[in-house]
């Protein structure tokens, strides 16, 4: 028996001793470095392009256990981008985003699985317009280093594409005006090691 | 584009000339209450109306524009037994009701630091529903009073909630206006070949249900679309009171009536669209 026990015990201490150097790491959204746009179909002729332009949010991501990363995304839907003001402000509308009730689109990651070397799914619930829905965001970690001119301020950036039912969200007006449904995400985000 | 036109007109048009045949059938066959038959279909069309456009509502509902199609058809119920009231209760129960709907719908917006400016911001337009409500008691019995005085501020009100950027709610307003213009275009068709007198005037709880209707888009409106004008949404509302002296030409010919209400209820809801235009520079 403590010829068993004594292996197990140096094992323990040994994970244990090493453990706290692949601890996750925290981070912030650069706001100013955080871009959320989405393509819609638009009756078919294009794809119509936008974005939101208030984006926050932390991250805790360790590259060695990536399983145990999280994700925690504010997005602020009055800050819709879509190259028009009028059609910005009819998508701030309750017919869209219906920005006034529901002010905030979040999204916190639930699972988080690894692909490759830098790749990965990560599961979560999306809420908008106050409804709910796991979404998958594939996503790639591009790297990770300090400021060319600092260098104590470790940034790393992540690009994610995703998918999802606009109608799902109780956006029904989409259909009427030859939208969607489905909306692709593009995502690339920076954020500050704190 | 097309399912809108038939959505938002084509259908509410149908359901208005349905409503206007059905209650010259009922009364041809004298059943019991044309009244009755008229609040109660008013009462069925309106949510299908909402349906058309917004699709079913889940419940609980979610979002205000859910909760609006819910209060329209409570109100229907309640209209079908507005028959049994008091018609001097009208003030009070219309300001009761608008109050605790936009309480309901707008409660994001009351829960605010500012929610006693949002209470006294909505408590004009509430007065001024109440107080149509409360003019229709003895107006009510004419064909055109309230018809033509109903359409002209749901397209007036269209067009302010259209440029608010709040087109749902526009498109909603089009057709309960184009619901009411069923009734008028049978109505009026009607009086042209001289038999005008047998369609049935639309009775109080049926202008009671449009006027709530219109009055629970209208704070909807008020609440979440993003750029509504706020003067244009005020002057507006005098459409509503355009009664106190349109009443005067129910001695003028039936063909003539509708359209001189017409022509001096556009005048605030003209004034109201006109100033809702973004000015540029």
């Amino acid at each position: 028996m403590k010829k068993l026990l004594l292996p197990l015990i140096a094992a323990t201490i040994a994970t244990s001793a090493v453990s706290p150097a692949f601890a996750a790491a925290k981070y912030t959204i650069d706001s100013t470095h955080a871009w959320v746009n989405f393509a819609i179909d638009h009756v078919g002729w294009a794809r119509a392009l936008g974005s939101f332009r208030e984006v926050s949010g932390t991250i805790t991501f360790d590259p060695e256990n990536v399983e145990s990363s999280t994700l925690d995304v504010t997005i602020n839907a009055s800050s819709v981008d879509t190259n028009s003001k009028d059609r910005d402000d009819h998508l701030r509308s309750p017919d869209f985003l219906n920005a006034v009730e529901f002010p905030t689109i979040t999204f916190k990651s639930t699972k988080v699985e690894k692909t490759g070397d830098r790749t990965g799914l990560v599961t979560g619930d999306m809420t908008m317009l106050g409804v709910t829905k796991s979404v998958t965001l594939d996503v790639t970690w591009n790297d990770e280093k300090p400021l060319p001119w600092d260098a104590n301020t470790i940034k790393t950036g992540f690009s994610a594409t995703g998918s999802l039912s606009a109608l799902e969200f109780g956006m029904n007006k989409v259909s009427d005006f030859g939208l969607g449904p489905n909306l692709d995400l593009a995502i690339e985000i920076e954020a500050v090691k704190q | 584009m097309t399912n809108l036109l038939i959505a938002g007109v084509l259908a509410p048009l149908l359901i208005g000339i349905g409503v206007a045949v059905f209650m010259a059938v009922s009364t041809k066959l004298q059943t019991p209450s044309a009244t009755i038959t008229a609040t109660l279909l008013t009462a069925l069309s309106i949510p299908v109306i909402y349906w058309l456009l917004e699709g079913v509502p889940p419940f609980p509902p979610i979002a205000s524009k859910h909760k609006l199609g819910y209060v329209m058809a409570i109100a229907g119920i309640f209209a079908v037994f507005v028959l049994t009231w008091h018609s001097g209760y009208r003030f009070i129960v219309t300001a009761i009701t608008l109050g605790f709907a936009s309480i309901w719908i707008g409660i994001r917006k009351f829960s605010g630091d500012d929610w006693l400016w949002q209470a006294l911001f909505v408590a004009f337009p509430i007065a001024i529903f109440a107080s149509a409500a409360h003019l229709n008691i003895k107006t009510s019995n004419t064909p055109y009073l309230w018809p033509v005085t109903l359409i002209v501020f749901a397209i007036a009100s269209a067009f302010i909630y259209l440029l608010g950027g709040y087109i749902g709610m526009a498109q909603l307003n089009g057709a309960v206006a184009a619901f009411i213009g069923g009734y008028l275009l049978f109505r009026y068709g009607a009086e042209l070949f001289g038999i005008g007198e047998k369609i049935p005037i639309l009775p109080g709880p049926v202008h009671w249900l449009l006027l709530i209707v219109l009055a629970t888009i209208f704070l909807s409106a008020v609440f979440f679309a993003p750029k509504l004008n706020n003067l244009s949404a005020a002057i507006v509302l005098f459409a509503l009171l355009a009664p106190l002296y349109t009443y005067r030409f129910m001695n003028l010919s039936l063909r003539i009536q509708p359209i001189a209400i017409a022509i001096v209820t556009l005048v605030p809801g003209l004034i109201a669209v006109l100033i809702s235009f973004p000015t540029t520079g």
